[in-house]
C-alpha cells in the first residue's frame, strides 16, 4: 500500500520536473539578460540586471494559456545606479538604447511596468524576458513600519507609464529573502543527493556538482509551490477565466506561511495537501478561528499582506470583484479532490486525472500514452 | 423521412455496439466516447435510444440514465437537447449521414454535459431558451452580425422569388449570387419546410 502512495506521488512530480525549465534552458536564459546587461553598460546606461519573481525563488512552472503550454516568461529587474533620473527619462533611455541594437529592437513591446522581450523559438528554447526598470525607493519605510528591516534592505520603485509617468514600490529583494530564510531548511534537507542525482544526468552542461546553479535545488516547498501554481493554471483555462486566476504570490506566500509549521523533511505532496487543507477553511462564511491568520475577512472585506510591504493586499482583487474570491475556492475545492483521486483511484485511472488536471501534452509524453483525438467543432446544446 | 440518411455501414463500422432495428426505425445500443476537449480528456460509455419516427430530426434518449435530473439540457422524458432543430436538419441534409450527426451531435452533447458537470461551464457555449436561441443560431448559420438582417434573409426564403442578381437581404450590399445565394437556393428547395417555417414564424411572431 505505502509503495503505490509513493508511486503516485512520484508520479505527480515527474509532471512537475518534467514541465521545468532544463539546465541548458536555463543557461541560454542567462546568457540572454547577461547580453541585455552588457549591451546597456556598454551603451551608457549604469543599470545592473538580477532575476526576480518566481525565477528568483525557484518556483517557476511553465506557462499554460487556452489549453496549451507556453513561453516561459523571465522576470528580470533592470536597476538604474542613478537615483536622480525621473520615470520618463529611465523609461526613454532604455527603449532608446534597445530600440538601437539590432538585436533587440524588433523584439521590444511596451507595457506600463515593464518591457518585453520576445524571444523566437529555437528548437526547445521559446521565452520571453520581462525588463522591469528600476532605481532605489529612497523611504524603504513606505513598505510598513512593522516589516523586519533585513527585508527592507533594497526596496525598489518601478518606473511606470499609464496615461502618465510616475512610480511604484515593489520589494522583490526583501520577498526573496523573506522566502529564502523560510526555505533554507527545506533546501539544505537532502540537498547532497539532490544535486549528485542532478549532475549524473546532466554531464555534458556541468563539469562540476558546484556548477549547477542553486535554482536546480528543488526543496519540497518549491516543488509544493510549483505543483499547485500549475493546477491553478490548467484550472483558470478550463472555466475559461484565466484573468481571473489568483496571483502567484498568494500560492507562493501561504505555500510558506504553513511551511514554517511543518516539519523538514515533509514531501512536497503532503505539502499540496496541507496548503489546499488550510485554504479551504477560509471559503466558509464561518470566520476561521485561529490566533493568527493570514488571511483575514472583515466586514466583507478580505486582506492578505504581502510580507515584505504591507501596502501591497495580494487579496485586492478579491475585494474588487467577489467572483474572484468564489473562483479561487472553486479551484482549491477540485485541486483537493484531483489530488485525492490521484492517490487513491485505482487501475491507472488515476493518469487520466494526472492529465486533466496537470496538463495531456505532458503526461502523453512522460508516461507514453497516445495522443487523444480532439473535438473538432463542439456543438452548443439549445432547448425550447 | 430523416432515416433515409440512416448509413448502416459506416455507423457499424464507427458505433459497433448500436444496431439498427428496421421494423420500429430505431437505434438502440450504447456508444463509447473519448474525446481531447479543450485538454480535458472525457470518456465515457452512454446507452442510448435514437427515435426516427417522432419528428423530422432523429431524438436521442438517454436510456441509461447518466445525465442528472437537474442538467438542463435534457427533457424530463430523458430525451436529450442537443441543438436547435433547424440546425441538425441543415447539417443532416447537408451531409446525408445520421454517423455523422452522431459524431457531431451526440458525442459533443456527452462531452458538453461531463465537461460542464466538472467546471460548471458549456465548452462550446450555448445558445438561449426558445426564440432567442434560434435566432441567435440563424445569426451563425448566415454569418452575420446582427439577427435582423438573419430575419430579413428567412423573409427572402419564403415571400421571394430568387434572383441572382438583386441584392443580398443580409444588407451587405453585394448581389444575391455573390454572398448568401447558395444557402438561399438550399433553403428554398429544401422539401421538408416545416421546420423552417416553425421557426419563423415563432420568431417573426416574436419580433412583433
Amino acid at each position: 500500500m505505502d509503495n503505490i502512495l509513493q508511486k503516485r506521488k512520484q508520479d505527480i512530480k515527474k509532471i512537475i520536473n518534467g514541465l521545468d525549465i532544463t539546465p541548458s534552458m536555463f543557461k541560454n536564459a542567462e546568457e540572454k539578460y547577461k547580453n541585455i546587461a552588457k549591451y546597456l553598460n556598454e551603451h551608457g546606461l549604469n543599470v545592473d540586471i538580477s532575476l526576480q519573481g518566481s525565477f528568483a525563488i525557484g518556483t517557476a512552472t511553465k506557462p499554460y494559456s487556452n489549453g496549451k503550454d507556453k513561453a516561459y516568461d523571465i522576470d528580470v529587474i533592470c536597476q538604474f545606479e542613478n537615483e536622480n533620473l525621473t520615470s520618463e527619462e529611465i523609461r526613454n533611455s532604455l527603449i532608446s538604447t534597445l530600440n538601437d541594437s539590432e538585436v533587440y529592437n524588433d523584439k521590444i513591446k511596451e507595457w506600463p511596468k515593464c518591457f518585453t522581450l520576445e524571444y523566437a523559438k529555437i528548437g526547445d528554447y521559446e521565452f520571453s524576458i520581462d525588463l522591469v526598470p528600476t532605481i532605489s525607493e529612497e523611504n524603504p519605510n513606505i513598505c510598513g513600519k512593522n516589516i523586519s528591516e533585513e527585508y527592507l534592505i533594497n526596496v525598489l520603485k518601478i518606473a511606470t507609464k499609464e496615461s502618465k509617468y510616475g512610480w511604484y514600490t515593489i520589494n522583490p529583494k526583501g520577498y526573496q529573502t523573506w522566502f529564502n530564510d523560510i526555505n533554507s531548511r527545506f533546501a539544505l534537507y537532502n540537498r547532497e543527493n539532490r544535486m549528485r542525482s542532478l549532475f549524473e544526468a546532466n554531464k555534458q552542461i556541468y563539469a562540476s556538482v558546484d556548477d549547477i546553479p542553486e535554482y536546480f535545488n528543488k526543496s519540497s516547498l518549491q516543488e509544493a509551490i510549483q505543483i499547485l501554481k500549475r493546477s491553478r493554471d490548467i484550472y483558470f483555462s478550463k472555466i475559461h477565466k484565466e484573468d481571473n486566476k489568483p496571483a502567484s504570490i498568494i500560492i507562493t506566500t501561504f505555500a510558506a506561511l504553513i511551511a514554517i509549521n511543518s516539519s523538514t523533511d515533509i514531501d512536497s505532496i503532503d505539502l499540496v495537501f496541507n496548503v489546499l487543507k488550510e485554504l479551504n477553511h477560509y471559503s466558509s462564511d464561518e470566520l476561521y478561528s485561529k490566533i493568527v491568520s493570514p488571511i483575514i475577512k472583515k466586514d466583507g472585506k478580505w486582506e492578505f499582506l504581502n510580507p515584505v510591504n504591507d501596502k501591497d493586499n495580494l487579496l485586492d482583487s478579491w475585494n474588487r470583484d467577489k467572483e474572484n474570491a468564489t473562483l479561487f475556492f472553486n479551484w482549491v475545492k477540485k485541486a483537493n479532490k484531483d489530488f485525492s483521486d490521484i492517490i487513491d483511484l485505482n487501475n491507472n485511472e488515476h493518469i487520466g486525472i494526472l492529465g486533466n488536471s496537470l496538463g495531456n501534452e505532458i503526461v502523453d509524453k512522460l508516461f507514453e500514452r497516445n495522443k487523444t483525438e480532439k473535438i473538432s467543432d463542439g456543438v452548443k446544446p439549445y432547448h425550447d | 423521412m430523416i432515416s433515409e440518411y440512416i448509413d448502416l455501414d459506416m455507423i457499424n463500422k464507427k458505433y459497433p455496439n448500436l444496431i439498427y432495428d428496421s421494423n420500429k426505425n430505431t437505434i438502440s445500443g450504447s456508444i463509447k466516447i473519448c474525446k481531447n476537449c479543450n485538454d480535458e480528456i472525457i470518456s465515457g460509455c452512454y446507452d442510448l435510444l435514437i427515435d426516427f419516427n417522432k419528428s423530422s430530426i432523429p431524438y436521442v434518449y438517454d436510456v441509461g440514465k447518466k445525465i442528472k435530473r437537474n442538467y438542463e439540457h435534457c427533457y424530463s422524458d430523458r430525451r436529450l437537447c442537443l441543438a436547435t432543430d433547424i440546425e441538425q436538419l441543415l447539417f443532416i441534409r447537408d451531409t446525408k449521414s445520421i454517423c455523422l450527426w452522431i459524431e457531431k451531435y451526440v458525442e459533443s452533447y456527452y462531452i458538453s454535459y461531463e465537461y460542464f458537470q466538472k467546471y460548471a461551464i458549456y465548452p462550446f457555449g450555448q445558445y438561449s431558451h426558445g426564440n432567442q436561441g434560434i435566432a441567435e443560431f440563424y445569426k451563425k448559420y448566415f454569418n452575420l452580425n446582427n439577427e435582423e438582417n438573419s430575419l430579413n434573409i428567412i423573409k427572402y426564403i419564403f415571400f421571394n422569388t430568387y434572383r441572382g442578381h438583386n441584392l443580398c437581404p443580409c444588407g451587405s450590399n453585394k448581389k444575391i449570387r455573390n454572398c448568401h445565394g447558395n444557402i438561399i437556393i438550399k433553403c428554398k428547395q429544401d422539401p421538408n419546410y416545416n421546420l423552417l417555417i416553425k421557426d419563423f414564424r415563432r420568431w417573426f411572431n416574436d419580433k412583433k
